[in-house]
């Protein structure tokens, strides 16, 4: 029955970094739909916060600084013995730990060295253990940065805005996943894996409405993303119903960057 | 104005890393044959004198600058020497990246992604962001980005058919994440820097011909292409060329592939 591809229920997800853009949306849609979770995050305070909002226990949460082959190898050792052979690995980018333009080099090494050598060294160990089941898939959250630059143009009228959003870094790393999705795909794919991307438009920013109403007029569907909106690919994405799609960024903008 | 004076870089200040080898090398020709004065950034500058006599044959402005991509102190220096000398950096390409040494394929090790997160990832950007900053002064400038065709598409392993050994090098992890993210860079940097009058591009190379090609490799990758071939030493000269010069003063963010059809297949 085709509706049943689409269902999420019982499927087994670790979901990394709930408490970055996306992430927090992502986890609440797919406990909405039955979907059993776990979750790991690099700060502990904000694992504790996010299992407690979302009603996930302690024994379903995993701290995790990644970085290191040990870290990365713990973390797939206790997924093991946790989940058994997750159905999907959801990894929400962590975005950039710069705060400016100009960082000095072991700030933008350090901000680098936790979004990307982290993100493959879990990669690498996640993608194993999926790899040894022979099935299931990896998906990234990432942002529209991926596909296109930022727009300056959005922030007129709001430097503060601008500031934070216009880190060095930032463009960098949401677009790694992109080419990333489809190397992985690659490997992965012989062994009955799958690897995609989403890259979402902006969420709406509190106290910010002009950078909204700019957005928003650059979109086809005249709106700001939702948390539907988020659930829906997330849960399309990691369902069966997708089980042909590898490889792929996938645009849940509204059209911001068909345009 | 006259249509190939668009294209010289007569007057202009060039500096190039990774210029004496590979795709580089053809970048040094094709900036010394416009006129540029070109600045050579070699992490030894002594290794790169007869690659500085070479490119100065036919009476091109040739300067050698210490870089190494690995120290932060030595990129600033590198920055600091030419503006000092020149005042100015019209063209900056930055060719150079490390290989990193530690495991093969989806088994490459911590150290060896860490090392290219440092150098390809950290190095790269700080590197352009000094340069960038300057550009930004001059309120002028064309930065030329090395991607590779490889951020644009996964790695086609049966391209290594036949070469033992060499397949498992197909699924490694920094390459195609790095590249990804030099294009996506381009165009976060093109906003950013788009508003002072300085372009960010990318060129995204397929395989080079050399006297280290394997044929086996040749003709696999070559039937992954339209025209059926591996690039020349040339093929990259006027792509550069224009990418450096007046002649793209209304293109930036953009990054173009040059892999004789790789892509579009």
């Amino acid at each position: 029955m085709p509706a049943e591809a689409f269902h999420v229920k019982g499927k087994k997800i670790l979901l990394l970094n709930p408490d970055k853009p996306y992430g927090r949306e992502a986890a609440r849609g797919l406990l909405s739909e039955g979907a059993e979770l776990w979750l790991c995050a690099g700060e502990p305070g904000a694992l504790a916060a996010a299992g407690e909002e979302l009603g996930i226990g302690a024994e379903r949460r995993y701290p995790y600084t990644p970085g290191t082959e040990e870290a990365a190898g713990r973390l797939a050792a206790w997924a093991e013995a946790n989940m058994g052979a997750p159905d999907a690995v959801v990894v929400v980018n962590p975005g950039s730990r710069l705060e400016t333009w100009t960082p000095e080099f072991d700030e933008l090494n350090a901000s680098l060295f936790s979004a990307q050598t982290g993100l493959m060294l879990t990669v690498k160990r996640l993608g194993l253990l999926l790899a040894k089941a022979g099935r299931g898939s990896v998906l990234f959250l990432t942002d529209y940065g991926a596909l296109v630059g930022y727009d300056p143009w959005n922030y007129e009228g709001d430097p503060a805005l601008f500031a934070r959003d216009f880190v060095l870094d930032r463009g960098f790393i949401a677009g790694s996943y992109v080419n990333y999705a489809r190397q992985a795909a690659g490997f992965l794919g012989e062994h009955g894996v799958r690897c995609n991307a989403l890259a979402f438009g902006p969420l709406p920013e509190p106290g910010h409405p002009g950078f909204g109403e700019a957005v928003v007029r650059h979109s086809h569907l005249k709106r700001l993303l939702s948390a539907e909106d988020i659930k829906n690919a997330v849960c399309f994405m990691v369902s069966d119903a997708s089980r042909f799609i590898t490889g792929v960024t996938l645009p849940v903008d509204g059209g911001y960057t068909a345009k | 104005m006259n249509t190939m004076e668009l294209l010289s870089l007569r007057g202009k200040v060039a500096l190039i890393t990774g210029g004496r080898a590979m795709y580089g090398r053809g970048c040094s020709e094709a900036l010394v044959d416009a006129g540029a004065k070109l600045y050579l950034a070699s992490h030894s500058v002594d290794s790169a004198r007869a690659a500085q006599e070479e490119l100065s044959r036919n009476g091109g402005q040739v300067e050698l600058v210490a870089f190494d991509q690995e120290d932060p102190a030595s990129i600033r220096r590198m920055v600091e020497t030419v503006v000092k000398r020149e005042g100015r950096i019209d063209v900056f390409v930055n060719a150079s990246r490390i290989i990193p040494r530690g495991g093969v394929g989806w088994m490459q090790e911590e150290g060896a992604l860490e090392a290219s997160v440092r150098v390809n990832g950290a190095g790269f950007l700080y590197m352009t962001l000094l340069v960038g900053e300057q550009m930004k002064r001059q309120r002028s400038g064309s930065i030329v980005n090395f991607g590779s065709m490889m951020g644009l598409i996964g790695v086609e392993k049966h391209n290594y058919d036949g070469e033992p050994g060499m397949q498992p090098g197909a699924h490694g992890h920094d390459y195609t994440l790095n590249k990804s993210a030099i294009t996506a860079w381009t165009r976060h940097a093109a906003s950013y820097y788009g508003r002072f009058g300085v372009r960010v591009n990318t060129l995204c190379p397929g395989g080079l011909q050399s006297d280290r090609t394997v044929e086996r490799f040749r003709e696999n990758y070559s039937r992954h292409t339209q025209l059926g071939r591996l690039a020349g030493h040339d093929d990259i000269k006027g792509v550069l060329l224009l990418l450096a010069s007046d002649a793209s003063s209304y293109l930036t963010g953009l990054s173009i592939p040059v892999d004789g059809g790789y892509t579009a297949i």
